[in-house]
């Protein structure tokens, strides 16, 4: 199908209200970058009040910091992130000249702007941000309990943004079911193309029930009697939970996807059982939509024995998942750069998290568990051990693809290092204090637990995180200063987006090569290495 | 494009078979019995992909039938942003609109019984 463009207006407004998807997701991503490292900041605060045993914040100052760096990092960072990802390569990896519903995703572009600034703006109120957890739970997040209008702010904060991540999943799913270039069947969609289908599945299907919990949060704020006649409050926590689940596979499966396509690339061959990865993945989706309860267990309101059931059959795609991943490594002719040290990162790390998912999918063990330092190791080894390096591989691979330009190899080798010392550093000791008794969200304990060494260490790891964090920043700036371009293909990749310039142009291909399988780079360069003498 | 539907309909199927074994884990009860919202959550998801699915086929079936105009690319779009303003606006309209409705009719029962006779 050939496209024909609207006139172009000014720049600035361009900069604005640009509806280039690759433009609408460099700002998203850079917005949600501000983003992290305002969670970041928070983060350390909270760590030296507990290295400090208390006497940095007070209580209710900590109560904020937890909830504002919870909220912080899901809804406004990983989430986008995520989804930005896949609004910037999906219509590239697809061979589309654009993304389906372009004003759609401009529009997700300001409800997140809109919506962070809405739940930050918490902090100017005289009450302060909210402070009833990234869920918001009722009753801790009613009028009693959380006063002031920073929890109102808060939730009409998460709903804009919630509401933003809904069109941009629903852009990008349009874009692979129906914008793709002839010759690129389903089957031959790249894996990334596939996690970002299956993550907006999820986002479509999972994430409106938050806007209806959170809708009836408003409503018992002001009115009452909404969360408190029959379950009453464990209804909000069905609704949120059933948002709140698949939002974790939101955080993961995109993820898995740039994995995968970094483990492929650099290993010099076809991705390992493509077929039956994509169909783990499609049951993997389906099936994260059904362990929503999990969270719940302790409580004695769900269905305790489905649930488990479940949650505890994850481990089966998960498994499938996995040995494509390292199979597809095997035998390889491999190439350690950054990207594929991040990647590697994920593969190992992600799996401490997986792991002890297994532990907590169990009911007996989740009911000595449950809200203790362990839930918060595990999913701090599945979002930031695991998530957080899988973005960073996706941004080590594609960064030449976004601006033209190589990060730096040796600065990027530094971040790696650094950040894998202070995650473990911070994350895993909190293994020890959760069955060592340490609930989460306390503010100080009593020095005769014994806490303070291991909490100190945990301080001194979210340091490092913060210096690798801040060596990564360095690199980009050096990077983005260099006047050596990368060229189209500096990796020697598999996929469609790395077939155009760097950065492509504004309709994304000026031609595109034949597509008979989902690796067409490597098909070319097959069919070069047959027809050589 | 054909057979885009059949992503959205297998799996809004495989919510559907989930959502039926979700089911007789109500006869078990056990400690915990089953609670109505999980299988209605569950159910309706499996129901609006499946119908979202179906409606994606019909689409492509209609498209199919030879639609090659060329497609017009916008390029910016001020209108966006103002939905995103316009939206935020009322949602604080409809929120203030609620609160001076509750507040009226809160005021109106509270005349109502200082009138009545003690």
């Amino acid at each position: 199908m050939s496209t024909t463009a609207l006139p172009v207006r000014a720049a600035p407004l361009r900069a604005l209200a640009g509806t280039d998807h690759k433009r609408v997701a460099r700002n998203a991503g850079a917005v949600a970058f501000v983003f992290f490292l305002a969670g970041g900041v928070l983060a350390l605060i909270m760590r030296s009040q507990l290295a400090a045993d208390g006497g940095v914040v007070s209580q209710n100052t900590y109560n904020q910091l937890f909830t504002m760096h919870g909220s912080t990092m899901i809804y406004l960072f990983v989430v986008p992130l995520a989804l930005a990802a896949g609004l910037y390569f999906v219509p590239l990896q697809v061979g589309a000249a654009e993304v389906a519903g372009p004003r759609l995703a401009l529009a997700g572009l300001w409800l997140l702007v809109a919506g962070g600034v809405s739940m930050w703006s918490g902090f100017l109120t005289s009450g302060g941000a909210a402070s009833a957890s990234w869920w918001g739970f009722d009753p801790l997040s009613d009028s009693i309990h959380s006063p002031g209008s920073g929890m109102e702010l808060w939730i009409f904060g998460v709903m804009m943004v919630t509401a933003g991540q809904i069109l941009w999943a629903g852009c990008i799913l349009l874009t692979a079911l129906r914008r793709r270039a002839p010759g690129m069947t389903l089957m031959r969609m790249p894996v990334f193309t596939w996690s970002m289908v299956v993550t907006c599945l999820l986002t479509v299907f999972a994430f409106p029930a938050l806007i209806v919990a959170l809708c009836l949060l408003w409503a018992q704020r002001h009115f009452g009697g909404v969360l408190t006649g029959g379950l009453g409050a464990v209804d909000y926590q069905q609704l949120f939970w059933f948002y709140g689940h698949p939002v974790v596979y939101v955080m993961f499966f995109p993820f898995v996807g740039m994995v995968g396509e970094i483990v492929a690339t650099f290993s010099g061959r076809r991705f390992f059982g493509y077929n039956a990865f994509i169909v783990a993945l499609l049951c993997f989706a389906g099936l994260s939509m059904t362990v929503w309860a999990h969270h719940m267990f302790t409580m004695g309101q769900a269905t305790n024995k489905y649930f488990s059931l479940t949650s505890t059959a994850l481990v089966v795609p998960a498994g499938i998942e996995y040995l494509d991943l390292l199979a597809t490594l095997w035998g390889g002719r491999l190439r350690f750069t950054t990207a594929f040290l991040f990647a590697l990162g994920f593969i190992v790390q992600f799996l401490v998290g997986g792991l002890t998912g297994i532990i907590l999918a169990s009911p007996p063990l989740d009911y000595g568990l449950n809200m203790s330092y362990f839930v918060v190791a595990h999913f701090h080894y599945t979002i930031f051990a695991g998530s957080a390096f899988g973005l960073f591989g996706g941004i080590y691979y594609w960064f030449p693809k976004l601006t033209g330009r190589m990060l730096g190899e040796r600065l990027g080798k530094a971040h790696f290092w650094l950040m894998v010392i202070g995650t473990n550093l911070t994350f895993f000791p909190m293994f020890i204090l959760g069955t060592d008794g340490m609930t989460r969200r306390i503010a100080s304990y009593p020095a005769s637990t014994g806490w303070q060494t291991l909490n100190v260490l945990e301080t001194v790891g979210a340091g490092v995180i913060a210096l690798s964090v801040l060596v990564f920043l360095v690199n980009v700036l050096v990077s983005l200063r260099s006047s050596e371009h990368a060229g189209d293909d500096p990796w020697g990749a598999q996929t469609l987006e790395w077939a155009t310039s760097s950065p492509p142009p504004r309709h994304n291909f000026h031609t595109l090569p034949p597509i008979r399988s989902y690796a067409p780079l490597l098909d070319l360069r097959d069919a070069r290495e047959r027809a050589m003498p | 494009m054909k057979r885009a539907g059949i992503v959205l309909v297998a799996w809004g199927a495989w919510l559907g078979m989930m959502t039926a074994v979700m089911v007789p884990f109500a006869s078990i009860r056990g400690p915990f019995g089953l609670h109505a919202v999980e299988p209605i959550m569950l159910g309706g998801a499996a129901g609006a992909c499946l119908l979202a699915g179906v409606v994606l086929w019909r689409l492509e079936s209609r498209t199919a039938k030879g639609d090659e105009r060329p497609r017009v690319i916008a390029e910016e779009s001020l209108a966006s942003g103002a939905l995103v303003c316009g939206l935020c606006l009322i949602l604080m309209g409809a929120g203030l609109t609620a609160l001076g409705g509750g507040g009226l009719v809160r005021e109106a029962r509270a005349r109502k019984r200082e009138a009545e006779p003690r």
